[in-house]
């Protein structure tokens, strides 16, 4: 081309798209004026239409997807969530399960500690506010400081172990009730495998009964063609009828 | 109902609603990737491969108005993975090698099919003029989703549309491809 026309400028007018309706009035002027844009353009539209010659073929693909059948665990777990996430989540319950993690307000500082639970069961503690009402516009001596500091740790500590022993249970029962609907599920599965089983016995024994019967008709056929001077063999449509010598020995 | 809206019932659990996506859409991308790879055995596993990955990752799909390009995306991941993994045989019935594009084929004219012909001047393209020729002639994709499909901007796709024209016409004079003789042929 030797004009300022551009090749996409060009494209966009073939194919009559992302093109302004004034820029393509300004094209087609252009256009009708400049042998080469003229042929050029004439050029891209035959190659278009003989590439259209190739039409679309159908596809034999049949493609079926079916659903995927969700396991036990996909059924629980929640699916909203990245995995990642419920994955943490799961770590932290093991770890405040098995873990003993303790958590103490000591010089002003707060200390943890953490061990694995014992193996005795913990003893429940009731949860009672021992701290003593103290007026405020009362002079208390360092001693009684001391002693009213500890009594808050203490409560703290208390309430610290009531909210793990809760947590404790709640996680216990929810395995228990896990264990308890995997067992169920797996006597579903094992009366599903038996009767599966007992069908498919069944049916092998209907199939070898069948197959026992049609031998004997066959041994009985048999047995008659041996003593038959010849067979005929009776098509299903209008040809004549054809016989076949048997071997039968002559007297 | 349009994809979208399909695409959403999928997403609630129905999975008829994804077949009737891939009944909707197997033949667009059965075409686009037997005109892209060339063969039919190549195009049939293609297409399967790529109901498979849309079908894993359809829920991710963040705007499902954009299904069109994100479908003809993933066809064509597919094909360039499985070209990377091994040299595609290109023709169906044609023995030419498919480089000699010297070889005058008008002896094979008559023997040879239009359909084998213009799938052999096809294959000889770059393939990234190759990929924007097959989804602006035979899918009938605009060019904005033509660019949205292939990430690139849309002067480049119509800059690719022009050269690949342009070498086709060239491969069609040399070997006498012709309206006329594409008529005569259908």
């Amino acid at each position: 081309m030797n004009c300022d026309i551009t090749r996409e400028q060009l494209i966009a007018y073939l194919y009559d798209e992302d093109i302004r309706p004034e820029a393509r009035e300004r094209l087609k002027t252009h256009i009708e004026t400049c042998p080469s844009c003229s042929q050029t353009l004439a050029e891209l539209g035959s190659t278009s239409r003989i590439l259209n010659a190739w039409g679309d073929e159908k596809p034999d693909l049949d493609l079926v997807f079916v659903q995927e059948r969700q396991t036990l665990w996909q059924n629980l777990l929640p699916t909203q969530y990245p995995k990642t996430w419920v994955g943490a989540a799961i770590a932290a319950i093991l770890i405040f399960t098995f873990l003993n993690i303790e958590f103490a307000i000591r010089d002003g500082a707060i200390h943890t500690a953490i061990g694995l639970r014992s193996s005795d069961p913990p003893e429940q503690t009731a949860i009672t506010d021992t701290t003593e009402a103290t007026s405020l516009d009362t002079p208390i001596t360092l001693g009684e400081f001391i002693v009213h500091q500890q009594n808050l740790i203490d409560y703290t500590n208390r309430l610290v172990h009531a909210s793990q022993n809760q947590q404790r249970d709640e996680i216990n029962n929810t395995f228990i009730r896990l264990v308890g609907e995997l067992e169920t599920q797996r006597q579903q599965d094992l009366l599903r495998i038996d009767r599966g089983l007992q069908i498919l016995y069944n049916t092998q024994e209907n199939r070898y009964g069948h197959i026992l019967t049609q031998m004997d008709s066959v041994k009985k056929e048999l047995f008659f063609y041996d003593n038959a001077a010849e067979v005929l063999i009776v098509p299903e449509d209008n040809r004549p009828y054809r016989t076949i010598p048997t071997r039968r020995k002559t007297p | 109902m349009n994809d979208a809206e399909l695409i959403a019932q999928f997403r609630a659990g129905q999975i008829a609603a994804f077949n009737t996506l891939v009944k909707r859409w197997e033949c667009p991308i059965y075409n686009f990737v037997l005109r892209y790879v060339g063969n039919r055995d190549d195009a049939r596993d293609l297409c399967q491969q790529t109901f498979i990955r849309a079908y894993k990752s359809l829920r991710r799909l963040r705007d499902p108005d954009k299904f069109t390009s994100w479908i003809y995306q993933i066809a064509l991941n597919a094909c360039r993975d499985a070209g990377r993994r091994r040299s595609l045989v290109s023709l169906d019935t044609l023995d030419i090698p498919i480089a000699d594009t010297t070889s005058p084929p008008d002896a094979l004219i008559h023997e040879q099919s239009v359909r084998d012909l213009l799938n052999r001047a096809l294959q000889n393209l770059p393939e990234e003029q190759r990929v924007v020729i097959i989804m602006k002639e035979y899918q009938g994709l605009k060019f904005t989703e033509i660019a949205e499909t292939l990430k690139v901007p849309i002067n480049t796709v119509k800059s690719r549309m022009y050269y690949g024209l342009s070498a086709l016409k060239k491969i069609f004079d040399r070997w006498h491809i012709s309206e006329d003789m594409v008529r005569y042929e259908l």
